[in-house]
């Protein structure tokens, strides 16, 4: 191995290692957040192994229904018999399905188009920043809720619906990114060259948007979970009877003085969840971004 | 001499004492020989004006606070829906020439007596001579001829319920004969709701169709004073009612639309009714002392309803219906979706009048109903779908893990009202659950649903199979011109529809519910049904 090549993994490394530090260094609260993501993707992505029970599984009679949380249901069940605890691991599968999903479409969509308007600029500009503004008039529950409700729900619905309220947020900021680094030397230099508009805008302008897009795709997928359980909430989301995280806290509203885990539960797991992609992306974007360093 | 004119003052005092005491009983017993005028009250009086004074000071004033979950569509003849929350917004106020006892049977209110002939397609309604609006103007034939006509048509439920009446005859000051186009053994019934409501003329003349509309005069307890669209109504005390002195000073119904705000209202005391659809609280509220009203004639009959004109749908095959009603074990789901208070039942009937112990049904068993799935081709089920509104999402959870045990796969599609109600009409495929509410009048109510030439918003319209057979009964059933009739005729349609065709599963019957305050009494409100409540004889414990 070259000794180039042993002082760019070096570098990396070392690189890798400040930002580290950095990212862990803003205090406990980003730790703890940290953790809860960590938890919350390995619940999702194995939550067909660790579910203690089926979370559809029905449990008509009278002892089945509405128990509180005891060893046999560590969260109790609800108004059917079905075990909380595994309704919720289930319903973190989804959220997280959802809020990938909606966040990559939202973000590959609004790259793209974000690159277009800020790199040709004039009217192209104009006519897709107006548009734009336009669709942030709409505020994004409604938004979501109208393109979920003509695309009759489910899974699908719901992607598409919070993927396209998040588009704007993407468009906006790699719009102001390029104007900026358009403006760059080594952009001048390239399109001098004779390097192709497409070429450019892929291998010069993107990558150097990256960082931020990181920041700002990490705090989406809070965003989209919260958006998501409200519209399961409002009846809008996933069809029952699969379990999310909203659906759950609608069902438990009504007997929030009987048994309230039911409600509360599944409530908690959604501000934590959202609360820790928030902090996480807030402290990626102070690790990335020297100039906004500072302490939770 | 002055012991003498004692005498003579003291002896006139006792006689008009006599007199007085006797003229009441007279009237008593003018009544009591009538065999279906009588209107009790709390008081004990028939004609009631002038026995205030009798009444037990303790129970005179108060507010009686009824909160119920979302406004009235409207309360004049022309703007209701006859939906339950139009129906409660109308106790105050408006009465009926007919109401129902408690096994649902039609008694006179407004009416004094009522004569039916079959063959001269005629009913003959005697109004009672002291029925004053509270405008003050009075009710005579006049004024029931133009209510029964402006019923007929503008009422958005004239069609179903009084859709025979032709025209209306004033025989004299007080009786009105009805000519039907066909005979309707059940008219009397969509007399006892909101086709039977009697509005003031006058009112109406005076304050124009805009302001009658939104403040209607009937002859009820109570005179609306308000009403804030999706906020509340309240209503003042009729001072002169018709039928005795109201104890209650006035009634505000309130839009709730949480159920536990409701709740907490009523412990709190804010309120002291509550029109509650979540079952789950009931025996919570029970516990608490609260009264849970749930009336002896059950509203809600849940169908689970199947596309059988599809050809391409396995429910057009009967076998299929069969085996779906087999494994569906009713008695569970009922008992867990209404908590104990619905009752199973194997045919579309609320009530035992109308109930008949002939059809046979299917009663829970699951290896009847893999043979039967066996026999038409589907050894290992298949995939279908069940369309339903979202308050019925656990009876569907129920009914999708039931129907999972002899191998149909069902999807949920949860739909929001507006959508649901063109689904409703006409499903593409797969199965729709229903909680349709079902009138007393059970006849008039299947006839309105499953006769052949319905159009407008009627259960699978364009989705269900109405055979022949069903058609002739059901027409002839509103058609018997005696009980028995009737009742024969029922028992067939019910027999066709269920045993023989199997047109859908009739789940059970479940009540509307009604939590009360234990310190009210007298009321009234879902002692048999929600169609009306005495509200005159109402009152609160201080």
């Amino acid at each position: 191995m070259s000794n180039d090549l042993v002082l760019k993994r070096n570098r990396r490394r070392a690189n890798l290692k400040q930002t580290a530090s950095v990212f862990f260094g803003r205090g406990p609260i980003v730790v703890i957040s940290f953790v809860i993501l960590l938890v919350f993707l390995f619940v999702s992505i194995f939550a067909q192994l660790i579910e203690p029970y089926d979370p559809l599984a029905l449990d008509y009679t009278i002892d089945g229904k509405l128990q509180s949380p005891s060893a046999e249901h560590p969260f109790g069940t609800d108004a059917l018999g079905r075990d909380v605890l595994s309704r919720i691991i289930s319903g973190a599968q989804i959220s997280l399905v959802t809020s990938v999903l909606s966040g990559t479409l939202a973000a590959v969509i609004g790259i793209l188009i974000g690159l277009i308007a800020g790199y040709f600029g004039k009217v192209v500009n104009v006519v897709i920043m107006r548009l734009v503004d336009m669709m942030l008039s709409i505020p994004s529950l409604v938004f979501a809720m109208i393109i979920s409700f003509v695309l009759q729900g489910g899974v699908l619905g719901i992607v598409v619906g919070i993927g396209f309220t998040m588009i704007p947020t993407y468009v906006r900021m790699v719009n102001g990114q390029v104007a900026a680094l358009k403006e760059n030397d080594y952009i001048t230099a390239a399109e001098i060259v004779g390097q192709k508009k497409r070429k450019i805008i892929l291998k010069h302008l993107f990558p150097n948007c990256f960082p931020s897009l990181i920041v700002l795709y990490t705090m989406n997928l809070g965003s989209a979970i919260m958006t998501e359980s409200s519209l399961s909430y409002l009846g809008v989301g996933i069809n029952p009877p699969q379990a999310t995280w909203g659906g759950m806290v609608a069902d438990g509203y009504n007997c929030m003085t009987t048994s309230p885990w039911l409600c509360f539960l599944p409530g908690v797991c959604v501000i934590l969840v959202v609360i820790a992609f928030n902090v996480v992306g807030d402290s990626l974007r102070d690790a990335l971004d020297p100039r906004l360093r500072g302490k939770l | 001499m002055k012991k003498v004119i004692c005498l003579i003052l003291a002896l006139i005092m006792v006689l008009s004492l006599a007199a007085c005491t006797k003229g009441q009983g007279g009237n008593d017993s003018e009544n009591n020989s009538s065999n279906e005028n009588k209107v009790p009250n709390e008081q004990g009086n028939q004609s009631g004006q002038g026995d205030s004074e009798n009444v037990d000071d303790s129970k005179k004033g108060g507010t009686l606070n009824i909160a119920i979950e979302s406004d009235c569509t409207g309360i004049a003849a022309w703007t209701t829906n006859g939906n339950t929350t139009d129906l409660i917004c109308s106790w105050p106020m408006l009465e009926s020439l007919f109401t129902l006892d408690s096994e649902g049977k039609i008694v006179c209110h407004l009416a004094e007596s009522y004569e039916a002939d079959p063959d001269a397609l005629t009913y003959t309604i005697k109004l009672r001579d002291n029925i004053y609006f509270s405008d003050g103007s009075k009710l005579n034939a006049e004024t029931a001829k133009w209510n029964l006509e402006f019923t007929r048509e503008r009422s958005k439920k004239a069609p179903n319920l009084i859709g025979e009446l032709e025209s209306v005859d004033v025989v004299d000051d007080l009786t009105v004969r009805l000519n039907l186009s066909s005979w309707n053994s059940c008219l009397p019934y969509g007399l006892a709701r909101e086709c039977g409501f009697m509005y003031s003329k006058e009112s109406y003349d005076k304050m124009g169709e805009a302001a009658f509309e939104v403040n209607p005069v009937g002859t009820g307890p109570f005179i609306q004073t308000s009403w804030e669209r999706d906020i509340k109504h309240e209503y003042v005390r009729n001072d002169n009612y018709w039928n005795g002195s109201v104890n209650l000073d006035g009634v505000t119904i309130s839009i709730y639309k949480t159920a536990l705000v409701a709740q907490a209202a009523l412990e709190s005391g804010e309120i002291d009714v509550w029109h509650n659809s979540d079952f789950s609280l009931n025996e919570m509220m029970a516990e608490k002392g609260f009264t849970i009203a749930t009336g002896s004639i059950y509203n809600t009959t849940p169908l689970l309803c199947f596309n059988s004109v599809n050809e391409d749908e396995p429910f057009s095959d009967i076998r299929v219906r069969r085996a779906i009603s087999y494994a569906i074990d009713t008695q569970t789901l009922m008992d867990t979706v209404y908590y104990g208070l619905g009752r199973s039942g194997n045919q579309f009937c609320v009530g035992d009048y109308y109930h008949t112990d002939e059809v046979k049904g299917y009663p829970y068993n699951l290896e009847k109903a893999k043979e039967l799935l066996a026999e038409a081709g589907y050894p290992n089920g298949f995939d279908t779908t069940l369309t339903a509104l979202p308050s019925q999402t656990a009876a569907v959870t129920i009914i999708k893990d039931q129907l999972k045990n002899v191998g149909i796969n069902v999807e949920l599609n949860i739909m929001e009202l507006s959508t649901y109600a063109v689904e409703l009409i006409g499903w593409k495929s797969g199965m729709l659950y229903h909680p349709s509410s079902c009138t007393p009048c059970v006849p008039t109510q299947l006839a309105s649903m499953f006769c052949q030439g319905l159009s407008g918003q009627v259960l699978g319209l364009t989705s269900m199979d109405h055979p022949d057979s069903v058609d002739q009964y059901l027409k002839a059933c509103l058609a018997a011109k005696n009980d028995e009739e009737q009742l024969e005729n029922l028992r067939l349609a019910q027999v066709e529809m269920i045993d023989t065709y199997c047109m859908y599963v009739p789940v059970g019957e479940a009540p509307l519910v009604f939590v009360k305050s234990p310190k009210l009494h007298d009321d009234g409100i879902n002692d048999a049904c929600f169609y009306s409540a005495t509200l005159a004889t109402a009152w609160k414990e201080k």
